[in-house]
């Protein structure tokens, strides 16, 4: 439930846009589960095409944007919005990340050019795919940005009054701490020789000390721990905490290798080949992350490296 | 020629464009959907370990995540010749059902009853808000059951993260809080309200339900032995006057039906390979499922499809009954999960097998609400090497633009101004629900 406070700030009316670019839908189907938030704001919401007939996105104070940027379309619909919004909202991991779909940028620009023509007829009358797919604030300021895969509950429930009020947003300790700050499992030292991916963990037992490649540890919490605590491995899918985006030269890939090493008994060099060898492993939904790609020692920039697809499978 | 573009397309889920071609003399030359998203997905889940395919596969569509995975997680398994624990098929299958609740809920409440009320000129749920008040009370608690249904069962709503490689990560009914089956009668109870509604607002406009998006088409869906499934069973095919095509296991489905590329869109174009792209249209859905199997294999479900096919005809034609179908499965789904629910198999612990990585290549195929999804993988050592999906909206395509068509040829005659025969053209496609997330996403990057 909401707490009455934040229900108040909703009192105070601001005309809301939501814009969908290259994405799933699920942020914008996670803000129409908000039914208490939704209920409030309904006859706010100047534009959504998702859920009223409206085909041109009018001046507003707030636009919630969700999806990355992959086409020259998807572009231009971002700076027409940042330029009729008082308040831009990167709305989940794809628009603040890139999210999953920038492991497109895996593949070498000609490749990615051949999915754009197909190998069996040619296309018009469609978008421009630009070469690599960017984040938001590639191309424009962002005022908030909300990540996850989609946004948790929590998150939303306590941002989104705020920022449709146009309130400065405090997140909350949840949502500054890791993953694990919320997951109860107990470390246990086991040696390993290499990651575990198909088996089935022990219930009680920290799935990184079990050899499962476990992002909790660098990913932001607020999320309730619900994947380990459904036995699953963490994904990484609300991205890096605050740490790790707030100091330019933390190396988060070497955090998380050094904390393997320390539980496995196996050499950092070896842990480090293993994850770099597939990216798909480690930070998937970050790739095309511009905070993340700045950074000197990041690996991003590396790990998207063109991969030839034979070393991946050996 | 004089072309109209219409975009966004409205009240459908993700992005799309109705484009329209008129002839000099104002006859249509040509109506069809495109979308303008790409996504490609098929192109970088080759590559990925295949413990990641679960999750990564969930991401190619929002609405419904759930399908994704699941259908994923078949065709990887069966590749690998996995046999997982009876309790995961109850769960996931329960995931499913629930999953669908939400997505009808979604579809009918959210997106399309402004084309339904009487009130004429309704664009939005915000319109149903104030004109409906009780209607929209009542579909945001259908909506906000499906979710939290679905969000047991997998963790949460949108992206679940319970489905894993081998079954499920954990079995939710043992601990958990929610009452699940107080909930399915409360969700049933307004089905069945709207779905009352829905007859007599269809009983007063029987002529209009019956002259728009109105088309021929062959019908695909899963078949369980002549019942609609949603996890189980073959792909059956059924031509426009009922008759059985074929039935095929979906590790085949290259040998019925081919895709085809089209020029406008970021979307393949699937058609039945027998009869070629003009005659071997396809339509899959809620509306092809009634039609393939005729049959739910629950009391009230099938009562009501009884009475539907007795008064519209068998099969079932016109695109706008899609939505009679839709609460009818919600109803279905209702009954079915009440069943699940108390089989023993639910209250097992063991929800998951160890998999062991090697080769193998398979086609995984389930229901999705918007109709028959493929998801075909090839692995090598734990990899995959070859990603195709065929997703629901697809498979609509070609015969969603033929009652496009349709829609404008009967506006013309009728001498509907143009708003009007776009809102029409609008409402044809709404009763498809298309997903265009899902359904973007380019086969082949360089080679098969």
């Amino acid at each position: 439930m909401l707490e009455e406070n934040l229900l108040q700030e909703l009192s105070e009316r601001l005309d809301i846009a939501i814009v969908s670019l290259s994405a799933c839908s699920g942020c914008q189907v996670s803000i129409l589960d908000q039914k208490e938030i939704l209920s409030r704001m309904l006859s706010d919401i100047k534009y959504a095409t998702t859920i009223m007939d409206a085909r041109e996105l009018p001046n507003v104070d707030c636009c919630l944007v969700e999806g990355a940027v992959r086409t020259d379309e998807d572009l231009a619909k971002l700076r027409d919005a940042r330029e009729k919004s008082k308040i831009l909202v990167a709305l989940g991991s794809c628009a603040s990340y890139g999210g999953i779909q920038a492991l497109g940028n895996l593949q070498r620009t000609d490749d990615l050019l051949k999915v754009v023509t197909g190998d069996s007829g040619t296309y018009s009358d469609t978008p421009t795919v630009i070469p690599r797919l960017e984040s938001l604030d590639r191309f424009v300021t962002i005022d908030y940005y909300i990540p996850g895969c989609p946004p948790s509950e929590s998150v939303l429930q306590h941002a989104l009054p705020l920022v449709l009020a146009g309130k400065e947003i405090e997140m909350t300790t949840e949502h500054r701490l890791p993953v694990c700050a919320s997951c109860g499992r107990r470390i246990e030292h086991r040696h390993i020789e290499s990651f575990e991916n198909l088996t089935i963990p022990d219930e009680d037992i920290c799935l990184l000390s079990q050899g499962y490649i476990c992002l909790g540890s660098v990913t932001r919490g607020g999320c309730s721990a619900q994947c380990p605590s459904m036995n699953i491995a963490c994904s990484g899918c609300r991205g890096p905490t605050d740490r790790v985006l707030i100091q330019p030269t933390h190396n988060v890939l070497r955090d998380f290798v050094s904390r393997v090493s320390h539980f496995s008994g196996r050499s950092e060099a070896d842990v480090l080949k293993e994850i770099q060898a597939i990216p798909w492993r480690f930070f998937p939904f970050t790739f095309a992350s511009q905070a993340m790609k700045r950074k000197p020692y990041s690996k991003i920039v590396e790990l998207q490296a063109p991969i030839m697809k034979k070393e991946v499978m050996k | 020629m004089t072309q109209i573009k219409i975009e966004p397309v409205t009240r459908i889920e993700s992005h799309g464009r109705l484009n329209l071609e008129f002839h000099d003399d104002g006859s249509i030359n040509r109506a069809y959907f495109t979308t303008p998203v790409l996504r490609g997905f098929e192109a970088f889940l080759v590559g990925a370990p295949i413990e990641r395919i679960p999750w990564l596969a969930s991401r190619v569509c929002g609405v419904c995540p759930v399908s994704h995975a699941v259908s994923a997680s078949q065709a990887i398994e069966k590749a690998l010749n996995v046999d997982i624990p009876e309790t995961a098929k109850v769960l996931r299958e329960m995931l499913v059902l629930s999953q669908l609740i939400d997505s009808h809920a979604l579809s009918f409440v959210v997106l399309s009853l402004p084309d339904l009320v009487p009130k004429d000129d309704a664009h939005s749920i915000v319109d149903i808000k104030s004109e409906y008040p009780d209607l929209f009370e009542k579909g945001m608690r259908l909506h906000t059951i499906g979710r939290s249904l679905t969000a047991t069962m997998g963790g949460r709503n949108v992206h679940p993260v319970n489905v894993r490689l081998g079954g499920m990560g954990a079995n939710p009914l043992l601990e958990n809080s929610l009452d699940y089956s107080s909930l399915l009668s409360e969700a049933q109870g307004i089905v069945e309200i709207f779905l009352d509604q829905l007859k007599n607002w269809f009983e007063e406009k029987s002529d209009f339900i019956s002259s728009i998006g109105s088309v021929p088409s062959n019908y695909m869906a899963l078949s369980d032995n002549g019942k609609v499934s949603f996890t189980r069973g073959q792909v059956r095919l059924i031509d426009s006057g009922g008759q059985e095509i074929a039935m095929f296991d979906p590790n085949v489905y290259t040998d019925y039906i081919k895709e085809m590329t089209v020029p406008e869109t970021f979307m393949k174009a699937p058609f039945l390979k027998s009869l070629g792209p003009e005659k071997g249209i396809l339509r899959v859905n809620c509306l092809a499922r009634a039609n393939v199997n005729g049959s739910f294999g629950t009391e009230m479900a099938d009562n009501e499809l009884k009475e539907l096919l007795n008064k519209w005809g068998n099969p079932l034609e016109h695109s706008l009954l899609s939505h009679w179908v839709r609460l009818i499965e919600a109803i279905y789904a209702c009954e079915r999960l009440q069943v699940l629910l108390d089989s023993p198999d639910a209250k097992r612990h063991d929800t998951s097998v160890p998999v062991t990585a090697k080769d193998g290549e398979a086609a995984g195929v389930l229901e999705a609400p918007r109709g028959t999804l493929f998801h075909h993988y090839a692995i090598t050592n734990g990899f995959v090497t070859k990603a195709n999906l065929l997703v629901a909206t697809q498979n609509n395509q070609l015969a969603i633009n033929d009652a496009l068509k349709q829609s404008v040829v009967f506006g013309k005659e009728q001498g509907l101004d143009q708003d009007r025969l776009i809102r029409n053209c609008e409402m044809v496609l709404r009763a498809y629900d298309p997903c265009i997330s899902c359904s973007t996403h380019i086969t082949k990057v360089g080679g098969d």
